[in-house]
């Protein structure tokens, strides 16, 4: 042992305590940086020398500087974060959701039907006056009016979600691409003996954005490389980004199988051309919200719309307008290659693809002249779906070209069919013509003398003509009469079937609820959804969070520690320094003596 | 945010994040009941109590309608005090006729003196027949269930009722219509001639008789599903669904295809009833 070997040990107690006071100021530094890892310096006795039958020491060294962090912790907490992000997704949808909608205010949906079937309550009270047909009309207006509206709100929501998605998709592809760079810099830096901690922080935030978009899987490889797998795709492999992309196709309508049709969004892997399922993340949250709530609802307003439209206009198409019917022409139009098939044929597809369907049935035709007189006349719709054999089939169904022949055949009334495929009833000069008692449903469905035009929430309008002249209101079934306008205020009250399509397994309903009923039901569970998924996503956060605490925790920077430290080290540095004085003035002495 | 009982070091950042999101959710706390104070109602949105909401909103629909059907009472009571009032004026003026009329009983007045009466009963006549036309707001209230024109008008010297039905109806509730017009054959006679009419009344059964119109049974009632047995040797029971049969043509061209083995595809189909006979 010699005063050199002294000088030495001092040296390497300076150099810790230095590198240890530059690992606490960087600490200190980043004490307020989201997803820093606090890192430790790890000091070390170098190995001893032999004195004699003894070892003393030969200074100190550093072993290492780790990272404060828990990987199963950092796994569990990601996944808690996957699933917090969803569940907020789902939350902020279905509160925008509550928040359009706008119940329990006097402008939301009910009150707008509410409005509605009172007009309709005050022109059979008034069944003469032009001002309250005029305000029958207006509500009406307004009622399509706010329908189209909440269903473009709808639309646009979806819309937004969609812009979201591919927004979503961008960035997760942008943060695999950095992240498969940062594998590269870190295993460059480390060379599979040292942690680059700071590289490590980086790469973890990043890790973190990407599971709040995505429910990834992490697995560290070896060489400090982390490998990611979504829905076990891997998607990033050490330095490569494989990318996913988003697919947006068209899906046609299948009337025969109730299906709808519309636009389907995926996620794909880019290499590999497959699908990627997600199940948790913003993206997963925003998929499942698109083809969910926005959607259901959209599918349960077009429901109410379409409901409400053909049950005013069954009542509507059997009363007369005050001036009666001298000339009308149906809003509903079919292809040539359509008027001879049978109108409830499912290639028949101008027919089929609407919400309602004609029926077996018959409806009443009055042709009256200009004294009053009136000559009564029974067409029947035969839509039993069975042939003239007695089989299966729809041989001998009515078509339209039948029906354009049945009320042709009425004395002093025509018929025909215009080139653009609507169906045009007009009388001979002198008479005029009103239908009634119509079980099949037909003239609702082709559009004759109906109040509303359309079939779902986005088309719903008030008949042009009936808005040129509300005049042509049908009020009554005969002049000064009220009993269709009292059967379409009532109506409010009244049980109604939901149609096929907008049921589960394509059955029809039995009249079963009101018009009121049918979209207050859709708002309940709406509410109901928001009400769980608020406490859903409470539930999550607070793991989510707790996980989060348990993490920082670790690996979190402590001021009051670094503080201490740092003390700690200078003084480590002080006593080196007064050591290597020491040894010094030793030295000096000794070279006095020689 | 609950601090986590585990915990063995306290990170200034956590701390900070701790405290930040207590003062946050104080402040959301206090914005919701700021919210309720100033709009004076508990629920803002559905989802704030989905239960209370649900009845909230029936009861919201409840009272829009019945609004309106108090209205209805009101218009209802207002035409009918006319009515009443024009009822009143009709039964004076009848009364008067009749005293006018039946004053000369027994006392022998001469020829002049009767014209003359009658004259006064013509012009108390045509009063009643000016007070049937009168209206309330446009609606002729002798008018039965047409009320947009006046009921009686003259014909051959004499007046004919032109209006139809018990009356104009005006909607105060569920399947709840009162009339609130009056017909003026109720309420002073009409011409009538000899009972005469276009229809059959013993008619035949034939593929274009209404299963609405038989009688019996069947009436107020919808056709179900009919089971029949066919017996050939084996008997086989098949289910025919009648329950959108328009007509007695519907119902033998179904149990014809039943018989043949073949299940009718129905146009729309509907729920199952029971067959009404």
């Amino acid at each position: 042992m010699s005063l050199t070997s002294s000088l030495l040990i001092g040296r390497t107690a300076l150099n810790a305590s230095q590198a240890a006071i530059q690992v606490t100021g960087n600490n200190m530094a980043n004490a307020a940086t989201p997803g820093y890892h606090r890192q430790r310096v790890e000091m070390g006795p170098l190995r001893g020398q032999r004195q004699g039958l003894s070892f003393a020491g030969r200074g100190v060294e550093i072993t290492r500087i780790s990272r404060a962090i828990d990987p199963a912790l950092t796994a569990r907490f990601r996944g808690a974060l996957a699933q917090e992000n969803a569940s907020a997704v789902e939350r902020q949808v279905l509160s925008s959701l509550e928040a359009m909608m706008n119940e329990l205010t006097d402008a939301d949906l009910s009150s707008q039907m509410g409005r509605f079937f009172n007009a309709w309550s005050e022109l059979a009270n008034n069944p003469g006056s032009s001002v309250t047909r005029s305000a029958v009309v207006e509500e009406g207006a307004n009622l399509a009016g706010f329908i189209n509206g909440l269903r473009s709100d709808l639309v646009q929501q979806r819309g937004q979600i969609e812009r979201q998605i591919a927004f979503n998709v961008d960035r997760a592809n942008t943060l695999l691409t950095e992240i498969a760079g940062l594998n590269q810099a870190i295993v460059n830096a480390e060379q599979g003996n040292a942690v680059e901690g700071n590289l490590r922080d980086q790469r973890g935030m990043l890790l973190d954005e990407l599971a709040g978009m995505l429910d990834v899987t992490v697995i560290e490889q070896q060489s400090g490389a982390v490998d990611v797998l979504v829905d076990s795709f891997p998607i990033v492999l050490g330095s490569t980004a494989r990318g996913m992309e988003l697919d947006v196709r068209s899906v046609e309508p299948n009337p025969q199988l109730n299906e709808p049709g519309g636009i389907e969004y995926r996620i794909m892997s880019k290499l590999d051309q497959e699908e990627i399922r997600l199940t948790s993340g913003t993206l997963g949250g925003l998929l499942q919200q698109r083809d969910g709530s926005i959607q259901r609802t959209i599918d349960e307003l077009d429901s109410v719309a379409a409901t409400l439209a053909f049950e005013v206009n069954r009542l509507h198409t059997s009363g007369r307008p005050v001036n009666g019917i001298t000339d009308i022409t149906s809003s509903q139009s079919l292809e040539p290659s359509e008027w001879a098939l049978s109108l409830n044929d499912p290639t028949n597809e101008t027919l089929a693809l609407l919400p309602f369907a004609p029926r077996n049935g018959s409806f009443q035709v009055q042709v009256t002249d200009e004294n009053g007189n009136t000559f009564d006349q029974t067409i029947f719709v035969d839509l039993d779906g069975i042939d003239s054999a007695g089989a299966t089939g729809f041989g001998d169904d009515t078509t339209l070209d039948d029906l354009r022949a049945s009320i042709d055949a009425v004395p002093n009334l025509n018929a025909e069919i215009t080139p653009t495929g609507s169906l045009r009833v007009f009388t001979d000069a002198g008479y005029e013509v009103s239908f009634s008692d119509d079980s099949s449903g037909v003239l609702a469905v082709l559009g004759i003398n109906t109040f509303f035009t359309g079939s779902d929430a986005g088309d719903l309008a008030v008949a042009g003509a009936l808005r040129a002249d509300p005049e042509r209101i049908s009020v009554g079934s005969g002049p000064g009469e009220n009993d269709t306008a009292l059967a379409i205020a009532q109506l409010r009250d009244t049980p109604i079937s939901r149609f096929p399509r907008f049921m589960n397994g394509g059955q029809a309903s039995s009249g079963d609820v009101t018009l009121q009923d049918l979209w207050g039901s859709t708002v309940e569970r709406n509410a109901v959804l928001a009400r769980s998924a608020d406490t859903r996503y409470e539930s999550l956060s607070a793991v989510r969070q707790s996980l989060e605490a348990q993490d920082r925790a670790i690996g979190g920077v402590s001021m009051d520690e670094e503080s201490i430290n740092l003390i700690q080290y200078q003084q480590q540095y002080q006593g080196a320094a007064r050591f290597i004085s020491v040894v010094d003035e030793l030295t000096q002495l000794l070279l006095s003596l020689v | 945010m609950t601090v986590p009982a585990l915990f063995g070091r306290v990170p200034t950042l956590l701390a900070s994040q701790i405290s930040l999101r207590n003062a946050t959710d104080t402040n959301i706390a206090l914005l919701k009941l700021n919210n309720q104070i100033s709009s004076g109602r508990r629920i803002d949105r559905p989802s704030e109590d989905p239960i209370a909401a649900a009845v909230v909103g029936v009861l919201d629909n409840r009272l829009e309608g019945d609004t309106q059907r108090i209205r209805n009472m009101g218009h209802g009571g207002s035409v009918l005090n006319s009515l009443d009032t024009a009822l009143s004026e009709m039964l004076d003026t009848v009364l008067e006729a009749q005293s006018i009329a039946s004053s000369q009983v027994g006392v022998g007045s001469d020829a002049g003196t009767r014209v003359a009466q009658a004259e006064v009963i013509d012009q108390m006549i045509t009063q009643i027949s000016g007070v049937m036309n009168r209206d309330f707001a446009g609606i002729h209230y002798f008018g039965g269930g047409r009320v947009a024109s006046p009921p009686i008008e003259s014909f051959f010297g004499g007046y004919r009722y032109t209006g139809a039905g018990e009356g104009l109806r005006t909607d105060l509730g569920p399947e709840l219509e009162f009339p609130i017009t009056l017909g003026a054959e109720q309420a002073a006679g009409s011409l009538s001639a000899r009972v005469r009419g276009d229809r059959d009344l013993n008619p035949s059964l034939t593929d274009q008789t209404f299963v609405r119109d038989l009688r019996g049974p069947t009436v107020g009632r919808e056709l179900g599903t009919l089971t029949i047995s066919i017996d050939s040797g084996t008997p086989v029971f098949v289910d025919v669904d009648l329950s959108d049969a328009e007509a007695i043509g519907d119902v033998r061209r179904r149990i014809e295809a039943a018989r043949r083995g073949e299940a009718p595809r129905a146009s729309g189909s509907r729920g199952s009833h029971p067959a009404a006979g």
